[in-house]
């Protein structure tokens, strides 16, 4: 008899509780489902299809066109050519670059460009083939592939062949958002060039690999640090006697405007495009070889089948 | 003794049983702005919403990244400038329906539920207006009304600022049906 009536009583205690907590805990219980259907793709791991140098895991909408000038000046330094009368770069331009890059759908994107910098040519395509979601997916996934052609005169007899104008770009890029304002991406890096140098120091190689790191920092709404860096794994150019290659470092403010995102930024990358900066950076942040450098940016929406 | 423990676990048990509680199934949450440049809307069907009869809370969450957009960018700005959506993850509404209706009788009745909204992470208390409609055991809530943008804090950059109307104006439907006891 007292064992059914402690039961009954903890029954009704049951009853009491979970019909109390049924309200309170309401709304709670709602978003907790909310949560656990959410399978959205995380937003903005970047800003824009490029950080400094290295490309994102960013692209360009579906059926927009993003039209971009790059421009980097010459070096800041004097002990690298810049100085009080170029002001410090400004007079120079190391580089500079019109592309056009076209979404044909969310994760497929299309591309072509043209840089000062070896009158370099070079279409890209790049696939998503993971998106970070909000359950799921812990990490996005992209592949890239460029190709660069240079139609320079033939001056020294490099272009006998040529094929020795063409050179390649695949990477494979991997980013993860992690909460609000952090995104941190790696990209291990395949370069391919037909041209090889023989010189003092040996023989360059056709194929190159570098690891490279890009990172977005959200300050405020509309401003965030970005940066990026590459370690180039090329014995040929890290144990060169006469030409001190670098590993290209860059970093910048990224500021959005509402359909405008204006990047700052200092790097000592020489050249825009990965198949010319990294296999040809020269330049030494610590003899004032880095210069400043923007970009200007403007989406089209090509989408008219949508409403007006 | 006995008797009348076990009468009032019954009874107590029972009302729980009687009281019903809708949920809902299809749901719809539109919101459109009118503006000089563009037209801005965008549809979501992934809310969630429970009305329980007995004490007629009504509790409404609408997920923010659930609102679906004809441009991709201008989802990802609304997401990551306007509402913040990885901060403020939901839309909510939790309040109670004013007025007696009798869900067991078919018909559609005007009336308006009050509580607080918030939005952006800011609440605010309001009186919404709405229709109820019953009908062979289903439950459906229409209601339209507005959002001030200021009321919740939402900053839109001087610069865009022609973009974007200061009020929005939010559609929702919601089709309940009555949730089946658990346990």
């Amino acid at each position: 008899m007292k064992q059914l009536i402690s039961a009954l009583a903890l029954a009704l205690l049951f009853a009491f509780s979970s019909h109390l907590s049924a309200q309170e805990d309401l709304m709670s219980m709602l978003e907790d489902e909310a949560d656990a259907n959410d399978d959205s793709r995380v937003y903005a791991t970047f800003k824009t299809m490029k950080a400094v140098n290295f490309h994102t895991i960013e692209m360009v909408k579906k059926k927009s066109l993003d039209f971009r000038v790059t421009h980097r000046f010459g070096n800041m330094g004097s002990a690298s050519g810049g100085g009080v009368h170029n002001i410090w770069g400004l007079d120079n331009s190391d580089d500079i670059r019109i592309s056009f890059d076209y979404g044909i759908t969310e994760d497929l994107q299309v591309g072509f460009g043209r840089s000062k910098r070896n009158e370099l040519i070079d279409a890209n395509i790049k696939y998503r083939i993971l998106a970070q979601s909000a359950q799921k997916t812990p990490i996005s996934l992209v592949l890239l592939a460029n190709f660069g052609i240079t139609p320079k005169r033939d001056l020294n007899g490099f272009y006998s062949k040529s094929s020795s104008r063409l050179n390649y770009v695949h990477q494979l890029i991997i980013a993860r958002k992690f909460g609000e304002r952090f995104s941190l991406e790696l990209i291990p890096t395949h370069v391919y060039q037909n041209l090889r140098i023989k010189d003092n120091s040996g023989i360059d190689q056709h194929s190159i690999l570098a690891l490279g790191v890009a990172a977005r920092l959200k300050l405020t709404q509309r401003v965030a640090l970005i940066a990026d860096y590459a370690y180039i794994a090329s014995d040929y150019r890290r144990s060169h006697s006469s030409i001190t290659y670098q590993d290209p470092l860059g970093v910048g403010v990224e500021i959005e405007t509402g359909g405008h995102v204006f990047h700052l930024t200092v790097t000592n990358a020489s050249g825009i495009v990965e198949n010319n900066f990294l296999l040809n950076t020269t330049d030494d942040w610590t003899q004032g070889g880095m210069k400043l450098g923007f970009n200007i940016s403007r989406v089209f929406n090509l989408n008219f089948n949508g409403k007006e | 003794m006995k008797n009348s423990i076990l009468s009032l676990t019954l009874i107590l048990l029972s009302s729980s049983l009687f009281a019903q509680v809708w949920k809902s199934s299809e749901n719809k949450v539109h919101f459109f702005s009118e503006a000089p440049l563009e037209n801005i809307e965008a549809t979501n069907t992934t809310s969630i919403a429970l009305y329980n009869e007995e004490n007629k809370q009504l509790a409404i969450v609408i997920p923010i990244k659930g609102f679906k957009f004809e441009k991709e960018l201008m989802e990802e700005h609304f997401n990551e400038n306007y509402m913040e959506s990885e901060k403020f993850k939901n839309g909510k509404f939790k309040g109670t329906l004013d007025g007696d209706i009798d869900f067991s009788k078919d018909g559609t009745y005007e009336t308006t539920a009050t509580g607080i909204l918030t939005i952006h992470g800011v609440e605010q208390k309001r009186t919404i207006k709405g229709t109820l409609i019953v009908k062979k055991g289903t439950l459906q809530m229409q209601s339209k009304f507005q959002i001030k943008l200021e009321d919740h804090d939402i900053e839109i950059p001087k610069i865009v600022f022609s973009n974007i109307a200061e009020v929005i104006d939010v559609t929702c439907d919601f089709s309940f049906k009555p949730q089946p006891k658990k346990k």
